[in-house]
């Protein structure tokens, strides 16, 4: 495992020299900001009828908003510290003198992912926090399963990084982000094909919404921690907030776990495959 | 398409390494090669043996499968038949890895990292115990000692070229696989790689040099092999491949030379003239140049 550490290492420090994390950071810090001020702003209206945590339902759905910010920022630091990890590199000619060395094909893969998946996840996690501090100190409301929702977010976050390690063998560092986003797009649009079926009663939107989870289970994941979210709630509370941005709320429970883990094992054995394969 | 086999020299001392495989073992064996990609064929059946301590130049043109030989050497590309081994052991394995020192023609090292930190994560993924002397070393060794701190991104072609040789000791190999080394270099710099080169001869590696520049073959290289369209079309020693072209007479009417004739019929030839009243100003015996030899055999294949 040494060369896997020695390959951790450098693409640890590569990311975080990269000109994208730094103006991604500043672009967070403006974000943060703004989120900051946009909740100090925040009207709260009398609640309607008794038993309606109207508080609640607008810190929760401004906090859905954040989350999804901060899934958006993750999978594009992520896609970025991914996309040129073998064809592009190599194209490049970085990856010829680094390859010929005694290391194994696989050990630097696992290095470079272990290190994207470090940098995107403890910046998920930084953002996500502090959604939830600014969110708490504003509106004065917290969810109540914030870990559970935060290492969902992160898990879905490391399945796109090792999608986005698979085609980088295949593809260019610009096609490669294409079409990484592009799936991640295909992802949202499910979820949004969901919370349309769901409204409609429409079982056919629905279980296509449910094909497209299994097939892009970083936007299961997703939709597992917007559950966990609201998790705590329930009533005339939560049904407003399934209205809202939590309408692609899920409760995924241990399936969407099982899956993601499967599904990322495979991805990885056939980047690792695909990799021993490629002539450079 | 002739085996390529050379004299044996002594290699450099490397514990790592057991007796018989220094003393049987060449430092690079080439049999059957074949490359496919696709319906091209890169390289059809190519024989090729490279003894440790020789300097073997690769020469050919472009496409005619250098390059694509060098990486599959290397375990970059995989062969689609043949077999090649770097000191007994299968090119591309692990045992072969540490054997070698590559670099490529196209090549790039992070423009963030100094002449220095490139050296060190070189040294940890190859393993060398070297430490900070090894790299002060292989950085006085290619000019670079005042650049150990500077950036790559600041760094000229030609540093970057120098670093990529540094790169390539990183380690002591034991056979250097160099893909056209000084395309970047000016004279100087061609000079200084021309005795580093003969240096590491000197200490037994062998070194496989891709180059498109004869000259510069010619000057270093004791062994040549030229490849053609993926087949090698000739291969030996530079003495034996200048073989003689004939004799040059500098006449009153100006030079003629005299194809397929020796030095020995030299004093026969002039006596000749002189009897049929020609003047002769100067006799020279002619031997074909590398570049005479290669677009000998390049050309012919081609044609």
């Amino acid at each position: 495992m040494r060369s896997t550490w020695v390959v951790f290492n450098y693409a640890l420090r590569e990311s975080l020299r990269r000109r994208v994390f730094h103006a991604g950071l500043v672009l967070t810090v403006v974000f943060l900001s703004l989120y900051a001020l946009g909740c100090s702003f925040v009207h709260v209206p009398e609640s309607p009828f008794p038993g309606a945590k109207v508080d609640v339902s607008v810190a929760a759905t401004i906090l859905g908003l954040a989350v999804f910010a901060t899934y958006f920022f993750g999978v594009s630091l992520a896609i970025f510290l991914t996309i040129s990890t073998v064809r592009g590199d190599a194209e490049q000619g970085v990856l010829q003198s680094l390859i010929v060395r005694p290391l194994a094909r696989w050990q630097f893969l696992l290095g470079r992912l272990l290190a994207a998946v470090a940098v995107a996840v403890v910046y998920v996690a930084i953002v996500f926090t502090a959604s939830i501090a600014i969110t708490s100190a504003t509106l004065d409301w917290a969810p109540q399963h914030a870990l559970a929702a935060g290492l969902e977010i992160s898990a879905a976050i490391a399945v796109v990084a090792v999608v986005s390690m698979l085609s980088s063998v295949y593809l260019s560092g610009v096609a490669n982000g294409i079409g990484v986003f592009m799936l991640f797009g295909a992802g949202l649009f499910g979820g949004l094909l969901g919370e349309i079926g769901d409204a409609l009663n429409s079982p056919k939107l629905e279980h296509t919404a449910t094909v497209i989870r299994y097939l892009a289970p970083f936007e299961w994941l997703y939709q597992s921690s917007l559950g966990r979210l609201i998790q705590g709630e329930g009533g005339f509370t939560r049904a407003a907030l399934r209205l809202g941005p939590f309408g692609g709320s899920i409760n995924g429970g241990t399936a969407v776990w099982l899956w993601s883990a499967a599904y990322a094992l495979v991805m990885a054995a056939a980047t690792v495959l695909a990799f021993s394969r490629r002539d450079l | 398409m002739g085996l390529y086999s050379l004299a044996v020299v002594a290699p450099p001392n490397d514990p790592t390494v057991g007796a018989s495989e220094h003393a049987s073992a060449p430092a690079l064996s080439v049999r059957g090669l074949v490359k496919r990609f696709g319906k091209t064929d890169a390289l059809g059946g190519v024989e090729l043996e490279v003894e440790p301590g020789q300097l073997v130049g690769l020469l050919g043109p472009n496409g005619a499968g250098k390059s694509t030989l060098t990486k599959i050497a290397c375990g970059l590309v995989r062969p689609s038949g043949g077999k090649v081994e770097i000191f007994g052991a299968r090119a591309g394995s692990r045992q072969a890895c540490r054997a070698i020192g590559y670099l490529a023609e196209l090549f790039r090292y992070p423009s963030w990292l100094s002449a220095d930190e490139v050296l060190k994560l070189h040294q940890r993924l190859a393993g060398s115990s070297g430490g900070a002397e090894e790299r002060r070393r292989l950085l006085e060794r290619v000019g670079l000692s005042a650049a150990a701190d500077k950036r790559v991104g600041a760094m000229s072609k030609g540093m970057q070229q120098r670093l990529g040789v540094a790169q390539a000791l990183v380690g002591t190999p034991r056979l250097l696989l160099l893909d056209e080394p000084t395309s970047a270099l000016d004279p100087g710099g061609r000079r200084d790689m021309r005795l580093l080169l003969e240096e590491l001869r000197s200490e037994g590696v062998a070194v496989l040099l891709n180059s498109h520049l004869l000259s510069e073959v010619e000057l270093v290289c004791d062994h040549v092999v030229i490849v053609d369209r993926g087949q090698v079309v000739e291969s030996g020693p530079l003495e034996d491949l200048a073989r003689p072209r004939g004799v040059e007479v500098e006449l009153e009417q100006g030079s003629r030379l005299y194809e397929g004739m020796s030095r020995d019929e030299v004093p026969a030839l002039v006596e000749r003239l002189v009897a049929e009243g020609e003047r002769v100003f100067g006799v020279s015996v002619r031997a074909a140049t590398l570049e005479e030899v290669y677009l000998d055999v390049v050309t012919e294949d081609g044609e």
